[in-house]
């Protein structure tokens, strides 16, 4: 058995194909990264070697302190608005109601949908003069909560961190619900001899089951989080006045509109050390389950 | 195949320092993937130009990258200089043109620049943008060109070159000019008996008839794609209080972003937001929302820029197009009259990527002819930074009006995004705040604050 | 019978909930359907109401002066052989991270897994300088080789959990029978993993289809360009046809949602198999 599973050249055969071409294009930038992250440069004539001057500027940058707490916004907010949600959704639809293939096929249509679309629909949808939701609020008497939604500078992060929710909740749902058909239906058959209550079987079965799943997905999330840019991008360009700004739309900033580069790629590496850092850390809250 | 062995070597070595090793490799490699770039970009510049030859003669192509967009029309007009240049020019060179629309454009430049593989000729604006350029070594020095073609330096404007001049020398040519003005409907004007206003007062006085009337007086976006826009407005206002020393003293660094007629400026446009100047929910709506509102009548002027003539002055998408006229915006102080945001429009500059210099003049003399400028002018409503001959009859008469506003003007100040991108785009972004009703004090303070940190 | 009384309230809650959220999907697919027959200013001031005209005219401009179809081709292409070649490779490098027995398999697959880990748009500049050095510059290879090697990790992720949940003696099995690494690679576990494969798949056709970034900077001849560039066509330097951009958007995901909808089957059944054991 060791000696074909183990063979130094089969191993060879199907790893190095992939990890070549991930270590020219996916590490080696990575690493330059790393390096120019110590330089105050602009990538041309100007290249200066501050060593971590790039990431002390950073500590002192209020829009970059900014965009780093709305990314943790945006971790906390996903995360406490995806995860029940999709969880909910899940479990409605895996009790073999009417109609299951259905609502799953168009809960994950919008996850299918490329951010520039999105972005639009939603942009009117929060429109402040004939945006459907100030329609909406007026018709149910919530006149008073009519807005310029997206100009609002308290408001506009809230308001994407929705439309993210509306885009992947279906994309979480899926793979809760892939979790749900996969235990084994002994279990509920039993809990219905007992008697226990839908609430009983899923807080007894249906949960612990899913936990490893839980923890793939939060990864997910996580790591969706803070790396998120399109909607950002295209709802508000991080506005009004940087209300929105992520780390990754700040970035694109620093390095494609005023040639910072070296600031740019400061920024990238702190958002690489964070993502670790979150892995780590739901690999530890979930650790129990995992073995 | 060798370079890509050397590629892999490379990525493979970088792999081995991620891992912990020494460093102090990457220096080399980085050095040697930008000696093999230089070669391969020979190569293949070579390759091109032999595909192309196949057809035509031995010809050399030159890469220009523009802006603009399916939906520009003035590209269709650009198009048909470069195609007259590539029927017939004394160079035997080819111009391959590729139209980059404007939200691609800054990211893809920056990309190129920074790999060395910038086009021949590139679009680029004025001052602060080109300058980032000029002093990583990328541009071409033009002066000797314009300093041995003295009539083709004495066609252009004042002020127009001396704003891509650095250290002396001038880098890029300007091909047009435009300025801010306040579009209205001549329409809705005569309706309630208004007339064009002179002075600030007058200004307030026609907005506020139009309020009584239930008209909303001035379209205006405030997304921040378009935060340009309220700036624009903002910064114009600064104009009318405190002339274009205050521009020139903060372009300078001897005045201050929160100087007191940046307030005032400031606090003015507030009042106006709460007068009701603008339409409602304006700090929501975006660019060409505002403009579909003063297309169809909705409003009563519109403050954009004079590149906005062929889309107000063309019946298939404005219908208020027959009614349509402008004027220059009314100063607050008397003194500081006729001084309007206002700059170069679609300049180029050559790289030093560029094998061929003389013909990448020759091809910008060429667009900034007479005749090219003048087609510009007289189909896509495009003022041209040389000077020529009018002929009126051919002119739109919006076009008309927006040139008789821009003789009139006594200085022009350039968007403060295009004096420096960084501190503009903070300015528009501190306008937005103001629009929003924030404190302005407190705005234009963190503003100078931010200018004070980011200048060495 | 209590019981059942809550039950039933319960149920139709969950309902009532089902369904709000199926019109929250479709409502704005359907909203952008229509306004994809609007003018730009019917836009504004029409905006949810039906199209005065059912003019085809946005799509006529986004396929004559935006040249849709040719973009098209070059999405599938580009968007094909990414996903073909990054999971192939990636579904082997899974197999023997998962089922073979080496020293260094832990430490490849955590690396394979920082790739999950970046954004993308820190790696532009490097990736330029590597394709301009390649000569790949402005070939499809260029948007290609990123995506599959940024598909890796995804694949790798999801497929090596799945393998894992393989039980070791079927190959053992194999294995006595003289199958060499390979044949039980092709033979025992790919037959099984196929579902998991399947959803790798499409999920990053899917990324690919939407991506705009890659396309936008590796490309410059409009020729090559791909469909969501097209997309940006539609912004010009002070203003933006949007009517025309929902055209484009319109025929843009249409392939998309057929892909899922022709698929869906088996991405369940490869999430629920690849995320049962990360």
């Amino acid at each position: 058995m060791n000696k074909v599973m183990g063979n130094k050249r089969s191993i060879a055969f199907f790893v190095l194909p992939a990890l070549i071409i991930y270590a020219v294009f996916a590490l080696f930038p990575i690493a330059y990264n790393i390096y120019m992250s110590l330089f105050n440069t602009d990538l041309m004539a100007k290249k200066q070697f501050v060593g971590l001057g790039n990431y002390i500027g950073l500590l002192k940058d209020g829009t970059f302190v900014h965009a780093f707490r709305n990314n943790i916004f945006m971790v906390i907010g996903s995360l406490i608005a995806h995860m029940p949600l999709a969880m909910f959704f899940a479990n409605a639809i895996f009790k073999k109601i009417k109609g299951a293939a259905f609502f799953q096929t168009v809960f994950f249509l919008p996850s299918v949908i490329c951010g520039v679309a999105v972005g639009l629909t939603w942009t009117f949808i929060y429109n402040g003069n004939y945006g459907l939701l100030n329609a909406f609020l007026k018709m149910i008497g919530l006149g008073s909560l009519q807005q310029v939604w997206l100009a609002n500078k308290k408001l506009a992060m809230f308001c994407i961190i929705v439309v993210i929710m509306w885009q992947y909740v279906g994309y979480h749902m899926v793979i809760q619900l892939a979790a749900m058909r996969n235990i084994d239906s002994a279990y509920y058959e039993a809990a219905q001899i007992d008697g226990a209550s839908g609430w009983k079987q899923f807080t007894n079965i249906t949960f612990p089951l899913i936990k490893p799943i839980l923890k793939i997905d939060a990864v997910l999330i996580i790591t969706g989080s803070l790396k998120y840019y399109d909607l950002v991008a295209v709802m508000t360009s991080g506005g009004p006045n940087h209300a929105t700004e992520v780390m990754s739309t700040y970035m694109y900033y620093q390095a494609f509109n005023i040639l910072k580069y070296g600031y740019a790629s400061a920024i990238g590496v702190i958002l690489m050390i964070l993502c670790m850092l979150s892995v780590a850390l739901s690999n530890r809250v979930f650790k129990e389950s995992d073995e | 195949m060798r370079k890509i062995g050397e590629m892999l070597t490379a990525g493979i070595l970088c792999t081995g320092l991620l891992a912990g090793c020494g460093s102090g490799n990457v220096t080399n490699t980085t050095d040697m993937n930008a000696s093999d770039a230089a070669a391969t970009s020979a190569d293949s510049a070579v390759d091109t130009s032999v595909d192309d030859s196949a057809a035509s003669t031995e010809a050399q192509v030159l890469t220009m990258m523009l802006n603009g967009a399916a939906s520009d029309a003035y590209v269709e007009g650009y198009q048909k200089i470069i195609d007259a240049f590539n029927a017939d020019n004394e160079y035997g060179v080819v111009i391959e043109p590729e139209f980059v629309s404007n939200s691609d454009y800054k990211t893809k430049l920056t990309t190129m620049m920074v790999s060395d593989s910038e086009p021949d000729i590139i679009f680029t604006w004025e001052l602060g943008y080109l300058e980032n350029f000029v002093n990583g070594g990328k541009i071409v020095n033009l002066q000797e060109y314009l300093d041995a073609d003295a009539d083709w330096k004495a066609s252009f404007n004042s002020g127009t070159l001396e704003q891509e001049t650095y250290g002396g020398d001038v880098y890029g040519i300007p091909t047009a000019q435009c300025m801010a003005v306040m579009y209205y409907n001549k329409a809705i004007f005569d309706q309630y008996g208004l007339a064009v206003p002179t002075t600030y007062e007058e200004y307030c006085h026609v907005c506020d008839t139009l309020i009584e009337n239930n008209v909303t007086p001035v379209a205006l976006a405030s997304t921040a794609d378009d935060a340009w826009l309220v700036s624009q407005y903002i910064q114009q206002l600064s104009n009318g209080i405190a002339g274009n020393e205050l521009f020139e003293g903060i372009k300078a660094g001897t005045r201050v972003w929160n100087d007191s007629a940046m307030i005032e400026a400031g606090k003015l446009f507030q009042e106006e937001v709460n007068k009701g100047y603008f339409e409602q929910g304006f700090t929501g709506v975006s660019g060409s929302e505002a403009e579909a509102l003063f297309q169809t009548g909705q409003t009563a002027m519109y403050f954009n820029g004079s590149w906005e003539i062929s889309n107000l002055d063309n019946p298939d998408v404005c219908q208020e197009a027959a009614n349509i006229s402008c004027f220059a915006m009314p100063s607050v102080n008397a003194e500081y009259d006729q001084i309007s945001v206002g700059s170069l429009d679609n300049s180029y500059a050559v790289t030093t990527n560029c094998q061929n210099v003389e013909a990448a003049v020759g091809f910008l003399k060429f667009w900034t002819s007479d005749e090219n400028a003048a087609m510009l002018l007289y189909d896509y409503g495009r003022m041209p930074a040389t000077s020529i001959e009018l002929d009126e009859s051919k002119l739109s008469s919006l076009s008309k009006d927006v040139i008789t506003c821009f003789g009139e003007q006594n200085a022009l100040t350039p968007w403060f995004d295009r004096m420096n991108t960084d501190l503009g785009n903070e300015f528009n972004n501190s306008s937005i705040a103001v629009a929003n009703g924030d404190d302005v004090q407190e705005i234009f303070d963190s503003l100078q604050q931010y200018a004070e940190s980011n200048t060495q | 019978m209590k019981k059942n009384i809550s039950e039933k309230i319960w149920m139709f809650i969950k309902y009532i909930a089902l369904i709000l959220f199926t019109v929250m999907c479709l409502y704005p697919l359907f909203w952008l359907f229509l306004a994809s027959f609007k003018t730009n200013q019917e836009l504004y001031f029409n905006t949810w109401g039906l199209p005065e005209s059912w003019s085809i005219v946005n799509y006529v401009n986004a396929v004559v002066k935006g040249g849709v179809v040719r973009y098209f081709g070059n999405s599938v292409v580009i968007a094909v052989s990414a996903v073909v070649v990054a999971v192939i490779l990636g579904t082997m490098a899974s197999y023997a991270i998962a089922r073979m027995h080496w020293k260094m398999s832990k430490l490849v697959y955590n690396t394979f897994l920082l790739g999950m880990m970046i954004p993308i748009y820190g790696l532009i500049i490097p990736l330029f300088s590597i394709f301009k050095a390649l000569g790949l510059l402005n070939t499809h290879w260029a948007v290609i080789i990123p995506q599959i090697a940024l598909g890796f990790p995804m694949t790798i992720f999801i497929v090596c959990g799945f393998m894992r949940s393989i039980p070791r003696e079927l190959e053992e099995a194999a294995v006595i029978d003289g199958c060499s690494a390979l044949q039980c690679f092709m033979k025992v576990i790919l037959p099984i993993a196929k579902s998991s494969v399947v959803t790798v798949a499409v999920v990053q056709f899917i990324n690919i289809w939407n991506d705009l970034l890659l396309p936008r900077i590796f490309l410059t001849d409009s020729e090559k360009m791909t469909l969501p560039v097209g997309l940006t066509n539609f912004q010009a330097m002070y203003s933006t046809d949007y009517v025309g951009m929902i055209a484009a958007v319109i025929m843009t995901i249409i392939p998309s949602i057929i892909v899922y909808v022709l698929l869906h089957r088996q991405i369940m059944e490869g999430m629920v198999a690849g995320a049962v054991k990360g």
